[in-house]
């Protein structure tokens, strides 16, 4: 089932996309569901704000509003120290991770 | 809010999706319905189609809604303490109930460490647990010496003679009072070591 093993992939790994995402610029929700549906890692605006609440409930993330010049008064989302702190520990994390991830798994040459 | 001047098509999903998010946890829900509609906020309305058409069914942005809001996060994993063997808490709450008739004191106290061993009970229930009898027998112990106390003076005419509690009138009392005590503690471990047991079902 390709399909579930891409979503239980998608799953570990999106809260982290997020916070990397905020560690280059502070972004509005729309934005920010944009780019994840864009790059597959979210099916819906759906999935994007229980995520958010829940970043902002630990702290990681937090919202300022802004208004923009033609457009609306948007909330925007911002990494904060702790989430800051939580990425690079992912970040940390993530190379050995893949790494050992595709020594056991990336050799398919025995198959034939 | 550009409520009443939006375009029909804007209202109708707004509603549409209020109503589909009708189970959603409120705060989630809140912060879904500001963020789509700052987002179809001022678009006339074939901007405002196009925005729609990319945010999806309704009824779909609910269920991942629904479905990622139950959800754990993996930043802060779930606490996975295992759960003891029944047999635990219910033998710690039969040795706060009956061990002190077993073996006097050391039954109870057996009992008593056991319930603050187990993960079955809050901390609150463990003070509960382990409090109620001392203070049963000081408020024993009150009631008696105010009982003793309004008796005494007024004792002349109804008693037969303070002569016959000796030369220290206290000491029977003090006596009676232990005996009463350790008589009264029996049923109150009994009934705390039930409610333990109550208690311990609720998890």
């Amino acid at each position: 089932m390709t399909a579930d093993v891409g979503a239980q992939l998608r799953k570990g790994v999106v809260e982290s996309c997020v916070l990397g995402l905020l560690s280059r610029e502070p972004m509005y929700g729309w934005q920010l569901s944009e780019t994840l549906i864009a790059h597959g890692m979210i099916a819906s605006i759906g999935t994007l704000y229980p995520m958010l609440s829940r970043l902002r409930a630990q702290g990681l993330v937090s919202t300022y509003d802004q208004a923009s010049d033609a457009g609306p008064v948007r909330k925007y989302y911002r990494l904060t120290d702790a989430g800051g702190e939580q990425l690079d520990n992912f970040r940390e994390q993530w190379g050995p991770f893949t790494r050992t991830v595709h020594d056991l798994v990336g050799k398919d040459d025995h198959h034939g | 809010m550009a409520k009443s001047t939006a375009p029909q098509v804007v209202r109708s999903y707004l509603s549409q999706l209020e109503k589909a998010l009708a189970d959603v946890p409120v705060d989630v829900r809140d912060e879904i319905m500001a963020g789509i509609r700052e987002e179809l906020d001022r678009l006339d309305a074939a901007a405002a189609a196009v925005r729609i058409e990319t945010l999806g069914d309704p009824e779909f942005i609910a269920a991942e809604a629904r479905s990622e809001a139950a959800g754990s996060s993996l930043v802060e994993p779930v606490d996975t303490t295992e759960l003891e063997p029944r047999w635990i808490p219910v033998l710690a709450a039969l040795l706060v109930a009956f061990g002190g008739v077993i073996v006097p004191v050391v039954g109870w106290l057996v009992g008593i460490a056991m319930v603050w061993m187990s993960k079955t009970w809050r901390a609150r229930d463990k003070w509960i647990a382990t409090l109620t009898p001392f203070v049963a027998v000081c408020m024993f112990a009150l009631v008696f010496a105010l009982i003793g106390s309004a008796s005494g003076p007024s004792s002349g005419p109804g008693m037969p003679s303070t002569g016959d509690f000796g030369a220290n009138p206290l000491i029977p009392g003090i006596y009676s009072a232990m005996w009463s005590s350790i008589v009264l503690v029996i049923p109150v471990n009994a009934i705390v070591g039930i409610w333990l047991l109550w208690r311990s079902r609720r998890r």
